[in-house]
């Protein structure tokens, strides 16, 4: 019998616009989404039903793009069209804006944490990739404005286990970064992808990243460590 | 008995498009394409240029041969169109993409998925325009900039 998936449920999220993006919450009870009407919404179960718990307003003035779960799972990141980038932070079923994160001049299309939940990446139509750091007192401070890319940053996703940050463009090109002497750089970017470069995501070992395109290819990617027996550079 | 019953059907089918009841299934699909290509046009033609007071069928942007329908799925279709900018100025050029994308987006029946390139040749940044107004974040964001919102609002308006 070949595996499939069934159905669940279907519920109609965001009233009268798109809804851009999901993220499950670490422990895998809670689902928010986000959409062109501005609101973050927050999904659990019921019996065996959907509903919604939680409705974020009042954080964004435009489309909110993408939302991600911070690793321990009690803040909320949301990236925004409105160039910001709102922290909410869970208090049992309702979720308060802590703060919001300015600088970025158009769009941020997405936001990522990393797995110390230290860090936190930004990324935007300004063509650049921030990197903020968290502090135990919830106070954010932005460590590095990345300007590789040549063109509008779609994605940014963090390695799993390493603090290297990986990011997808406009420009065709996937760009790899880590801290070097205290400063971030881009120490690799990976071409090949004909088309704007949408999303990334690295397999939980973080030896492989796949990249999907516009190109209609999805492309995996493998690191190759100096003095390795390829010859690979 | 299954040879005289495949006979049957057969002959009853000829019969059928014979008289005009129905159609061999090829020539039914490309009808079906063109009938859908026209709805499509009709809602594309009487949007205004942003700069000139005529419509895009008048200036010649559009004209009925540069839609194409093509079905993706069981009620799900694929519709290009290829348009001809009347001068090589960028930002009027996406701007008008951006017209087509919403005008359809609002009100065309059916689902569809668009696609939108200026005619090969008749741009200097074509590539750059096309991968632009391709971009469904792109289109979303510009629709979110109020100053782009009016100017897409008064192309797209019906005509009373």
């Amino acid at each position: 019998m070949k595996d499939s998936l069934v159905l669940l449920s279907r519920v109609a999220a965001h009233p009268d616009s798109r809804c851009w993006f999901l993220a499950w919450n670490p422990a895998g009870t809670l689902l928010a989404s986000c959409g062109g009407d501005r609101r973050i919404r927050i999904w659990g179960t019921e019996g065996d039903s959907w509903v919604c718990k939680s409705v974020l307003s009042e954080g964004h003035q435009r489309t909110v793009r993408k939302v991600a779960w911070s690793p321990c799972g009690n803040y909320l990141a949301s990236a925004s069209f409105d160039a910001t980038t709102c922290i909410w932070k869970k208090h049992q079923d309702d979720f308060e804006c802590v703060t919001t994160l300015e600088g970025h001049e158009n769009e941020v299309k997405s936001v990522a944490w990393a797995p110390s939940g230290n860090l936190l990446a930004t990324c935007s139509r300004d063509k650049s990739v921030w990197v903020w750091e968290v502090d135990e007192e919830d106070e954010y401070e932005c460590v590095s404005v990345l300007n590789s890319h040549t063109q509008d940053v779609k994605h940014v996703v963090w390695h799993p286990s390493q603090e290297l940050l990986a990011s997808a463009s406009y420009d065709d090109t996937v760009k790899l970064y880590r801290e070097e002497d205290d400063d971030w750089v881009c120490f690799a970017t990976l071409e090949g992808h004909e088309s704007t470069v949408w999303s990334l995501a690295f397999d939980p070992s973080g030896q492989r990243l796949a990249s999907c395109s516009d190109d209609r290819t999805v492309r995996i990617w493998r690191q190759y460590l100096p003095g390795n027996e390829q010859g690979v550079s | 008995m299954e040879r005289v019953s495949g006979l049957l059907s057969w002959t009853l089918s000829r019969v059928l498009w014979l008289s005009g009841l129905s159609e061999p299934g090829a020539a039914r699909q490309l009808r079906i394409m063109e009938e859908k290509a026209l709805e499509v046009y009709d809602l594309i033609r009487t949007i205004r240029d942003p700069e000139k007071p005529n419509t895009l069928e008048e200036l010649e942007v559009v004209t009925e041969s540069c839609v194409e329908v093509q079905e993706l799925d069981e009620e799900d279709y694929l519709v290009i169109i290829r348009f001809t900018p009347t001068v090589p100025h960028c930002s009027l050029a996406t701007l008008i993409g951006l017209c087509l994308r919403v005008k359809l987006q609002r009100c065309l029946p059916f689902k569809h998925k668009l696609e939108i390139y200026i005619s090969e040749g008749t741009h200097s940044t074509e590539e750059d325009i096309n991968k632009q107004i391709n971009d469904k974040e792109r289109v979303a964001a510009a629709m979110e900039n109020p100053n782009l919102r009016e100017i897409v609002e008064q192309c797209v308006l019906e005509p009373d």
